[in-house]
């Protein structure tokens, strides 16, 4: 990494450790470190959903089916075994890379399992978990697991100890997308997205390359849900294993952008400001109304999603967005609220066309340039 | 058989009622040209496919430098130097050709080539010996047919190939075009690497190839130099149409 990415990168993180000082000596509510957890959860979700389906291309429906599995796991070593909660957040992680594993040692060895029939597998699976963990006693067997109040350490409370667990899952997350993007394991990944076959012809172990992005995928989404166990203290089927999760970690990547580390992250980022502004106040259908809108207008025009535009806009989406904030607020805005307007301000700004570009014209092309199926 | 580097013993293939290989036998000796051709359907295509570990043979066995890689599955194939092209050249699209060659450095046959970086820097050098450096940042999309076929001989010549199967490289290119990636090919064998190239066109096979060998409904017809075989009566029948200068 360059020095000068490193820089920002020490910067970010020691300026997000410090937000919980900060809020408490400015007196603002605790809900900001709330809103932080959610962000940081989704962080750790979408960036997990995106080494397999983004980089792999291997689209997935079963992001429940991780995320279950890690909160459950968490859940169920807690709950019923006394195990600490340190490792039973660990034995999520594990608990989802179990289930990945399981899926991806049947499915990848059948070639035929790609594309849309991938996705129903993977969703499939889900389903089944979510109907063992309803009807199994030990799992669940449709009552809920009520988890008791942990004690955290250094004082912290329940809300300051999420806050910095979440931001720690939501660290090694990005650490994780970004090394696998870059890594043998991503180019290997990238060419089996492109073309598996020409990628196993050029020496790629594509069962091997898709059973690591499977698993860290797995244990990662495991891990980000081992500690939200923690936040929501109740955890039931129904509501684990509901299709939010999955569903919204689709739309923050495709958002965001799928075939860079960053994508989920930016994707992340804007849905859950807007959302979270927007369903406050029982605005929840105008947020999905306004998501959904947001979601065709980049995929009808930014196939690369918003990171695609941040290479090239990013400076002045930002400064758009900072000053946006800074009006809002000095108009007496409450943060958050003017944070999401900023937000908002600057995505209008990322999607905003070109224009059609001079000497361009639509249905022509160079046939000798067609790609061609092998025969 | 004499020891070659590339050996298929009684290779069978099927598809369904459809025999596309009948007891194929041949072999590719160290550094060089051997050229495949016959008629459509003839199992040319097929036979790089059983060759490179795509399709599961029948029967019969194949050998690599010495070892039985029959069993193998492609990848494994390939970081022992066997390394393939396609008849429609097949680059990851998403990848600039700089990049397209360094998937080839990254998990070939090279062991000086563990990093991406690494392998980014030493595609240049592939792209330099096949003509292609001023092309490398460009996208895929932007390159015409002659350089997407010299771009599939960079990618796998990166790998550290001991062999390249190129299917059909010729096709679909002008004169011109057809003369540059012959010139490509020949530095490659000049290189050492052994190369099955097969093909549709004649003139370019007898001047390109070594030896020749002619597939015909699954079986292999003739073998020998170019000359001799395509002055073959039963080759000029099944395929030249008893001209085999006009081809």
């Amino acid at each position: 990494m360059r020095r000068g990415a490193l820089w920002v990168v020490g910067l970010v993180v020691a300026g997000l450790l410090a937000v919980p000082t900060a809020i408490r000596s400015l007196g603002l509510p605790a809900y900001y470190l709330v809103f932080l957890y959610f962000f940081f959860f989704w962080v750790a979700q979408a960036t997990s959903w995106n080494v397999i389906s983004g980089y792999a291309g291997y689209f997935s429906f079963g992001q429940g089916a991780f995320y279950g599995a890690g909160v459950y796991g968490a859940a169920v070593l807690i709950d019923r075994h006394g195990v600490p909660y340190g490792l039973a957040i660990l034995g999520g992680a594990l608990a989802g890379a179990a289930v990945a594993c399981g899926i991806g040692l049947v499915v990848f060895r059948l070639r035929q399992i790609r594309g849309p029939v991938f996705a129903l597998v993977t969703l499939a699976v889900a389903v089944a978990l979510h109907s063992l963990v309803n009807n199994v006693r030990y799992l669940d067997g449709g009552v809920g697991i009520p988890l008791p109040k942990l004690e955290y350490p250094w004082g912290l409370s329940d809300v300051g100890f999420l806050y910095y667990a979440g931001f720690l899952v939501g660290l090694v997350a990005v650490g994780v997308g970004w090394w696998a993007y870059r890594s043998r394991l991503g180019w290997g990944l990238r060419a089996i997205h492109d073309d598996e076959r020409v990628a196993e012809g050029l020496g790629v172990p594509t069962f091997a390359h898709k059973m690591a992005a499977l698993a860290l995928s797995g244990a990662v989404a495991g891990l980000s849900g081992g500690v939200h166990a923690l936040q929501v203290r109740y955890v039931t089927a129904d509501a684990v294993f509901a299709l939010r999760v999955p569903l919204l970690v689709i739309m923050m990547c495709v958002l965001g952008g799928r075939r860079h580390w960053l994508g989920p992250v930016l994707g992340a980022g804007v849905v859950h400001a807007i959302n979270d502004r927007l369903s406050g106040p029982g605005l929840g259908q105008v947020s999905e109304v306004v998501m959904g809108l947001l979601l065709m207008v980049v995929v009808a025009t930014l196939p690369e999603g918003i990171y695609g535009r941040v290479k090239e806009r990013g400076v002045a989406a930002g400064a758009v967005g900072a000053a946006v904030i800074a009006v809002a607020t000095a108009l007496g805005t409450v943060l958050l609220d003017a944070l999401a307007i900023g937000v908002a301000a600057a995505v209008i700004l990322l999607v905003m066309p070109r224009g059609v570009p001079r000497g361009r014209r639509w249905g022509r092309g160079h046939a000798r340039d067609v790609e061609v199926a092998d025969g | 058989m004499a020891d070659g580097l590339l050996q298929l013993q009684g290779v069978r293939k099927h598809f369904g009622g459809v025999f596309a290989l009948r007891g194929v036998s041949l072999e590719v000796r160290e550094g060089e040209i051997l050229g495949l051709i016959g008629p459509n359907g003839s199992g040319k295509s097929t036979l790089i496919n059983v060759a490179a570990g795509y399709h599961r043979l029948d029967a019969g066995r194949i050998r690599f430098g010495g070892a039985d890689i029959t069993d193998l599955p492609p990848h494994r194939r390939a970081k022992m130097g066997l390394a393939r092209t396609y008849q429609y050249p097949r680059p990851f699209g998403s990848m600039n050709v700089r990049d397209n060659v360094a998937v080839g450095a990254l998990f070939g046959r090279r062991e000086d080539v563990g990093a991406p970086r690494v392998a980014q820097r030493s595609a240049g050098q592939w792209l330099e010996l096949l003509g292609l450096e001023a092309a490398a940042e460009k996208a895929i999309g932007s390159l015409t047919l002659q350089e997407r076929r010299l771009l599939e001989l960079a990618r796998v010549l990166a790998s550290g190939p001991r062999i390249i199967l190129a299917d059909e490289a010729l096709a679909g290119l002008t004169p011109s075009e057809t003369e540059r990636v012959m010139e490509a090919i020949r530095r490659i064998q000049a290189m050492g690497v052994a190369l099955l190239v097969v093909e549709h066109n004649v003139k370019a096979i007898s001047a390109l190839a070594d030896r020749v060998v002619v597939l015909h409904e699954g079986k292999v017809l003739a073998e020998g130099r170019p000359g001799e075989v395509l002055q073959h009566e039963r080759v000029r029948a099944a395929y030249l149409g008893g001209h085999a200068g006009d081809a």
